[in-house]
Parts: C-alpha cells; sequence; structure tokens
C-alpha cells in the first residue's frame, strides 16, 4: 500500500497578486481617461485662442492616441510596464514643451494650458507602475524640469511662481506609488496565505482517506485475514503462512496508520513473529506497552529502529534453533524514555559462561545496537530458559502521551 | 457435539460467543471445537441476540466471550455489566484502546484477550475465566501497568484513582514480560498462591465500589428485559 498520493507541490498562487495589478492597470486608465477628457474640453472651449488651431488639435490627437495605445497595452498585459511609462513620461515631458510653445499668446504670461493639468492627472500612473520610489523621483523629475523649463524659456515665468505647480507633480506620484506598494504587499501575503490554507487542506484530505483505509481495512479485510490464517478452511499449511504473514504485515501498517506513523517497527515485529511461526516457534507479541505510549516510528532514528529488529530477528533464530521449545514472549515496551524490547523463552536456556559459537547474539549485531546507543542483555542458565532485553533510549524530543 | 451434551458431561466448558464479524465469529467457534475441552453454547452477533434462554438453565455458559466492540465502535460496556452479573466475561478484540480495555475490565470482564492470541493462550484464559479467576494476559497486564501508572501520575483528577502496591506492579510487568504465575512466584521469592493473590487483588482494585453498583444495575435491568 504506497501513499502514491503523497507530496505533490501545489502551484504557488498568484490570484491575490494578478488582481491587484489589475485593479491598478484600471487605475492608471482612469486617470489617463480622465486626463484626456480635461484636454478634449479644454481644448475645444478654448480653441480661438490658439495661434495653430490645426497644430493644436494635432498635438491633442497625438496625446489621445499615444494615452489610448498605453492603455490597450496595460489593460492586455493585465499589470503595467515600467518601460512604457518611462517612455510615456518622456513623450508627455515633450508634448508639455510643444504645448507650451502652442499657447503663447497676445496674453503673454497667462497661460491657457491644457498640457500642464493633463500630465499632472496622469503622473498618477507615474507611482503605479515602479517599484523603488528613487526611480519615481527621477522619473517625476523629467515632468517636472520639462513643465520648468518650458515655463521660464517659453514663457519667461517668474521661475518661484512656477516652482509650487513644479513640485505639484511629487505628491501625486509618490502617494500612488506608497499605495500600489502596500496593496502589492497585501496581496502577495494574502496569496501566501492561501497557499498554506490550500496545503493544510489537501494534507486533511489526505489523512481522513488513509485514517477511513485503515479503518476499513482493519474492520474487515484484517480479520478476515487472521480468521483464514488461523482457521482449518484453508488445509495448505504453507498457504496459511504466507496468508499469516501478509496479514501481520497489514496489522503492523494499519495500526501505524491510525497512529500516524508508517508503522516501521510495529509492521517489521510484526513480520518476524510470523516468520517465527512459519518455523515452528510460536511467538506472543505483546505491543501494548508500546501502544500505550503512543510514539510514532518517525520519531525514532532509522538506525535505532534497524539495529532493533536485526537484533531481534537474531534472538528469534536462535530461539527457534536452540531453545527447543515452541512458545515464546515479545514485549516491546517505553519506560522512561527507553524502547525496550524483551524476548523470553522457558526453553532450555545455555551457559553464558562457555563461549559456544551461534548463542548468544552476533558481535556485529551488539555493535549496531551499542552505537545506535543502545544496550542488549541476555540472562540465561541451562535449563532455566533465556531472557533477552534491548534497551533503546529515544530522542529526547518525543513526548509519549503516557 | 449433542451426544456429548445429552450425555450429561459436565466437565465441558460452556462458552457462548458474541462477535459481530461473522468470520472471526466461525474462526473462535471452529478453535474452540476443536478440542473437547469446550463446549459452544451459542454463538451470536451482538449481546441483545443473547435471550434469556441462552443465559439461564441447563444453556448457562461458564464464559462469554465477547468482542468489545461488536456493536460499533464504542466498547460495549452495558453488556459486559449485565453479562457479568449473570456470568464470566472475557472481552477480544482484534486490537483495542487502552482505555476501553480498562473500562471493561472496571466494567466487569473477568479477562482480556487480543483476537490474534493463539489458541493455547485463547484455551487457558478461557479456563482460568470458567474457573472464576482474573485471566491476566501479558497483554492486559502491560495495558492494566501502563495505564495506572497514568493515573496515578495525576494528570486527570479521577475519583477511582487505582494505586497498586509495589509488588502488583512488580508482577503485572513480569506476566507482560510473559513470565507464569509460578516463574513470577520464584523471581520475587514468594509462593504462587501468593502471585494469584497478587493478581486477583489487582482485580478487585481495579472493580471495586463498581462491582456491588454494577451488579445491582445489571440485575434490574435484567429484570426490566424479562418483563419485556
Amino acid at each position: 500500500m504506497t501513499d502514491a498520493a503523497a507530496a505533490v507541490p501545489s502551484a504557488r498562487s498568484t490570484r491575490g497578486q494578478t488582481q491587484t495589478e489589475q485593479a491598478l492597470v484600471h487605475a492608471l486608465v482612469f486617470f489617463r481617461v480622465a486626463g484626456l477628457l480635461q484636454i478634449s474640453i479644454a481644448g475645444y472651449v478654448d480653441l480661438d485662442r490658439y495661434r495653430s488651431i490645426p497644430l493644436v488639435v494635432a498635438l491633442i490627437t497625438a496625446v489621445a492616441a499615444q494615452g489610448a495605445l498605453l492603455c490597450a497595452y496595460s489593460l492586455r498585459r493585465g499589470h503595467t510596464s515600467p518601460s512604457w511609462i518611462t517612455a510615456d513620461v518622456v513623450f508627455c515631458a515633450v508634448c508639455l514643451t510643444i504645448d507650451a510653445g502652442l499657447t503663447t499668446g497676445p496674453y503673454g504670461r497667462s497661460w491657457v494650458d491644457f498640457m500642464y493639468p493633463f500630465s499632472v492627472i496622469t503622473s498618477y500612473g507615474v507611482g503605479i507602475a515602479y517599484r523603488r520610489w528613487t526611480t519615481v523621483v527621477a522619473v517625476t523629475t523629467i515632468l517636472a524640469a520639462a513643465y520648468l523649463t518650458s515655463a521660464t524659456a517659453i514663457h519667461h515665468d517668474l521661475i518661484w511662481n512656477d516652482i509650487p505647480d513644479a513640485l505639484t507633480y511629487y505628491p501625486n506620484t509618490l502617494v500612488a506609488w506608497a499605495v500600489a506598494r502596500q496593496l502589492r504587499h497585501t496581496s502577495r501575503n494574502l496569496d501566501q496565505h492561501l497557499d498554506v490554507a490550500v496545503t493544510a487542506a489537501a494534507d486533511l484530505a489526505r489523512e481522513r482517506e488513509r485514517l477511513r483505509h485503515a479503518r476499513i481495512l482493519h474492520d474487515r479485510v484484517l480479520q478476515t485475514m487472521e480468521a483464514l490464517a488461523q482457521g482449518q478452511w484453508i488445509t495448505d499449511a504453507d498457504l496459511r503462512a504466507h496468508i499469516a504473514e501478509e496479514a501481520a504485515w497489514l496489522r503492523g501498517l494499519v495500526q501505524g496508520a491510525s497512529r500516524g506513523d508508517d508503522g516501521d517497527l510495529l509492521a517489521n515485529m510484526q513480520v518476524l513473529v510470523q516468520r517465527a511461526s512459519h518455523h515452528g516457534l510460536r511467538v506472543r507479541l505483546n505491543d501494548s506497552g508500546y501502544q500505550v505510549a503512543d510514539v510514532s516510528s518517525r520519531q525514532i532514528p532509522a538506525e535505532s529502529i534497524a539495529a532493533v529488529i536485526d537484533a531481534t530477528r537474531e534472538a528469534l533464530f536462535n530461539v527457534t534453533k536452540h531453545a527447543g521449545v515452541d512458545t515464546a514472549t515479545l514485549r516491546l515496551t517505553v519506560v522512561d524514555h527507553t524502547l525496550v524490547v524483551s524476548l523470553l523463552d522457558h526453553g532450555r536456556g545455555f551457559d553464558p559462561q562457555l563461549r559456544r559459537h551461534g548463542l548468544g547474539l552476533d558481535q556485529s549485531i551488539h555493535a549496531r545496537v551499542a552505537e545506535a546507543g543502545g544496550t542488549v542483555e541476555i540472562n540465561s542458565a541451562p535449563g532455566a530458559g533465556t531472557h533477552m532485553e534491548i534497551r533503546m533510549p529515544l530522542p529526547e524530543k518525543i513526548s509519549p502521551h503516557g | 457435539m449433542s451426544d456429548a451434551w445429552n450425555s450429561g458431561d459436565w466437565d465441558m466448558i460452556r462458552v457462548a460467543i458474541v462477535d459481530d464479524h461473522p468470520i472471526a465469529l466461525r474462526g473462535i467457534t471452529g478453535l474452540l471445537c476443536e478440542t473437547e475441552q469446550f463446549h459452544v453454547t451459542a454463538a451470536v452477533a451482538t449481546a441483545a441476540d443473547l435471550t434469556h434462554g441462552h443465559l439461564v438453565g441447563e444453556a448457562a455458559p461458564d464464559v462469554v466471550i465477547m468482542d468489545l466492540y461488536h456493536d460499533g465502535h464504542d466498547p460495549c460496556l452495558a453488556a459486559i455489566v449485565q453479562l457479568s452479573a449473570v456470568t464470566r466475561v472475557l472481552v477480544v478484540s482484534a486490537s483495542a484502546k487502552p482505555s476501553d480495555v480498562v473500562g471493561a475490565v472496571r466494567a466487569g470482564a473477568s479477562g482480556y484477550v487480543t483476537k490474534h492470541a493463539d489458541a493455547q493462550l485463547l484455551r487457558a484464559a478461557l479456563e482460568t475465566v470458567a474457573a472464576g479467576g482474573f485471566a491476566l494476559s501479558a497483554h492486559l497486564a502491560d495495558i492494566l501497568q501502563a495505564s495506572l501508572r497514568q493515573s496515578s501520575s495525576g494528570r486527570a483528577p479521577d475519583s477511582d484513582v487505582v494505586t497498586l502496591s509495589a509488588r502488583e506492579e512488580q508482577t503485572l510487568d513480569l506476566i507482560a514480560e510473559g513470565f507464569t504465575h509460578a516463574q513470577v512466584a520464584t523471581r520475587l521469592g514468594v509462593s504462587k498462591a501468593t502471585v494469584d493473590t497478587y493478581v486477583e487483588r489487582i482485580r478487585s482494585k481495579l472493580q471495586v465500589g463498581n462491582k456491588a453498583e454494577l451488579t445491582r444495575a445489571a440485575m434490574e435491568r435484567l429484570k426490566a428485559r424479562d418483563r419485556q
């Protein structure tokens, strides 16, 4: 039973950010349209004031066309493009200058000017497009400088009269920049939260499904398999043993799944028990202590689990070979942050003093258990059975629900 | 089977089985019928199916083997209470929550074995329970030891906290390890009878106070059922 539905990384959500950019583009378009309306009306109303009407109309048309192009492009892309906005600003500056030239008239210093209000209104678009305020200030300066120079050079205004007007651009662009920045920041956060929520929901759904499967397997399939393995309906002993082994493995897996771990330790112990029974040794596995402690296999280092299982396998093998008995008790429990695995048989026993080859545990296994931080103790006496105890300390972080 | 019954072979232990899983039911029945030691008087799916007729008179079982969760996902404690008033109950389960097992013992069960226990273990438990004793299997011992350690560490203010003596705890630990009563006696340096006493004491500590209460309530419920 593989967990195939595991960890498919969900695409990072950009919905919030996309919506924010679209909203900002709409703002850009809004201000642009407002500006175009303004110059159209101003141009129409003051048409007679201009020296050269065709040129003014041409200028207005050019500005409108450029504006329309910018809006169409930005709407299509779904966000403002800094390079286009910069070009737009330059274009605006140029038009400002041309406009200054076109509106000098017999009135001298009064300035019937439609490009200036237009440039003020549309300057909001400048703030929206750039990420850094330094860029915003730099680009705004193009506009302000264009205005100032054309006002002083062409209209011969006094510079300090026009400086306040020139400075008007800056609050517009900077406020727009600040607002856009905040909006983008918020929408990024929103998207991150959305990602987390989606992943959590997916994880929850997966866990629920796993639990459901585990319960179904446990209540039905597992009991059926175990009954089939124990009963006499299947006459082929080998087949029954095979069923028993699979049932044992499944039991370990299911018990692990319902406790939220991969059942590594339990499943393997169950398999060992079944293999032993296949060789004529009936092992009574008492895992209640371990189950009550509610420690997950995932929290125990893999080497510790492997060392414990190998040591158990070897010990079981020894009992099968040498004890001359057909039952043994294998106990798993957790005491004081230590995993304790003990194997007891009431067989022949042996004299630990006599280092007989094949009795006790292999040196390498002793070493592996020791390396993982555990100890193995074997007590035996001739005629008094054998008792093996493996103690494997658990990492500090584990909090067994006692 | 019926021949042995008619010939009045009272040495056979009469067992009733309650399990909602049909194949498990057949499995246990088959297991018990293998030897001449047991006679299965009833094999039903739920405790409610055990009628009055099943429980009294000549067909009365010595032991009722009952699946702990045969009626859904909650342990059938009410059934245990009722049945343990008139007969003896051995609880089995494929796998049980430790708290449910302790609850079952407190409700009056005389023992607990896991469903995939080997036949020998099951038969031994049945013999013990039929004789009126407490079938303290290795599994049950571990569960009790862990649960009682829990409650005495004061995790929850429990009105019926059970405390075991040091000897009783040692007994539980050794039984959980797999030692027989006789071997426990040797290790503790006492007689086997003393160990048997420890085991009985553990049981009565779990069922004290409850017993009279539960018995009374169970008898009343049985009477109410008879009237229907």
